[in-house]
């Protein structure tokens, strides 16, 4: 890794069609591996729909089970992340249509209804693809470039450069040169991917 | 102000943090004139949105863990084409519906009422814990859409519970118990059907 920030790391994560190849194969590394690239792109989109807890457990669980199932049949592995989301999406379209045909038969809980059963699904679609890229953009970068990032971004206060090298252990020249170059890099990687 | 002094990073920050502070700085000008200095602000803008976002898609602990357990009990080297193993999924849990004040038909402090669906099967089962000692698994396995259900007679059902094992047999209506003794808390229960064929069926219970 590049410790003043730089965009490489040491071990390159592998891409989408590799941790395929190896879930395949059954390699269970893998298969946590893709599960931790993706977990919180299939959370999100419940918790934006505003779903009970019990039912973003289904959800994720119904994702993972249908990734298991037709990982196989995945035919452009490079595609992996719209596949994962297009999966979830729907999974949680079923949810919302079972609870609105329930809803429908008990007046009293339908009246109280206010989940749309036909959310707008491009727009859930686009953000939360948006949001996976700029988790993507993060991942990059190198561990303390990303903890930097968040506190700059973050602080409600700007963080003075005394702060931020007492907690990098840093001298106060080298934390100027780390945010200099962490900023840079980040914006080169947005730019890379038309963020 | 000249095209050259775009806004730097410091500034940048400091805009995010205080949208006045474009006012007071007296650079509202050169931002209205310069398309690069107001695409840098609104792309760390939606960096900073994303950020305060994150913490919300905190996945719960244990939750890939679980789904880690079922890709290892396939067997190694197998595809999904290839794999014996349908792997079903949670449809209901009286335990959650009741934390969700969901009324359900199983007695909170003493039944536990779980549905799983796979593609091919359904699964109904009531963990009987009247007895905190002897606990009883009791459920009943049937296909979907329905078919010959009496090739799932004898079918062998494994209860896995703290890395113990329990037995019994599908009668020919579909049902099945299977006493486990006391359930070992913070441990998944995971429960899998054997078929005489290649066939099974595998499922687990969230701790």
């Amino acid at each position: 890794m590049d410790e003043a920030g730089g965009v490489s790391k040491e071990t390159p994560e592998p891409t989408d069609p590799e941790l395929v190849a190896a879930c395949l194969s059954g390699d269970s590394r893998s298969w946590e591996r893709l599960l931790k690239r993706y977990e919180r792109m299939i959370y999100s989109v419940p918790v934006r729909l505003h779903f009970e807890m019990d039912e973003r457990q289904e959800v994720f669980q119904n994702v993972c089970c249908r990734i298991l199932e037709n990982l196989h049949a995945l035919v452009d592995a490079s595609r992996l992340r719209s596949w994962i989301l297009t999966i979830t999406i729907r999974e949680c379209n079923h949810l919302i249509h079972a609870k609105y045909l329930r809803r429908r038969h008990d007046p009293e809980s339908y009246a109280l209804s206010l989940q749309d059963p036909n959310a707008d699904t491009l727009e859930m679609y686009l953000t939360s693809e948006r949001e996976q890229l700029l988790r993507e953009v993060f991942e990059e970068l190198p561990e303390r470039c990303r903890e930097l990032v968040r506190m700059l971004f973050l602080a409600d206060t700007k963080t003075k450069y005394e702060d931020l090298a007492k907690h990098f252990g840093l001298s106060m020249e080298t934390i100027g040169s780390l945010r200099y170059r962490c900023l840079s890099n980040l914006r080169q990687l947005l730019h890379s991917r038309n963020l | 102000m000249h095209a050259e002094d775009h806004f730097d990073d410091d500034f940048l920050m400091r805009l995010l943090r205080d949208p006045d502070e474009l006012q007071r700085s007296g650079r509202e000008r050169h931002f209205n004139a310069c398309e690069s200095c107001r695409d840098q602000l609104e792309s760390y803008r939606r960096i900073q949105a994303f950020l305060h976002r994150e913490s919300d898609f905190e996945v719960p602990r244990g939750w890939v863990n679980r789904m880690v357990k079922i890709f290892e009990a396939e067997e190694p080297g197998e595809s999904s084409t290839a794999s014996s193993k349908t792997f079903g999924w949670l449809l209901f849990d009286s335990l959650l519906a009741d934390a969700a004040g969901i009324r359900a038909p199983a007695r909170a402090a003493t039944e536990r009422h779980l549905i799983w669906e796979s593609a091919r099967f359904r699964v109904d089962l009531l963990i009987d814990s009247a007895d905190p000692d002897q606990v009883v698994f009791i459920g009943q396995l049937v296909e979907r859409p329905p078919g010959d259900d009496g090739r799932l007679v004898g079918a062998t059902v494994e209860v896995t519970v703290g890395g113990r094992v329990f037995n019994g047999e599908v009668n020919f209506t579909g049902e099945f118990v299977v006493p486990v003794g006391r359930l070992t808390r913070g441990h998944p229960v995971e429960i899998h059907f054997w078929f005489a064929g290649a066939l099974s069926v595998f499922l687990v219970i969230p701790s």
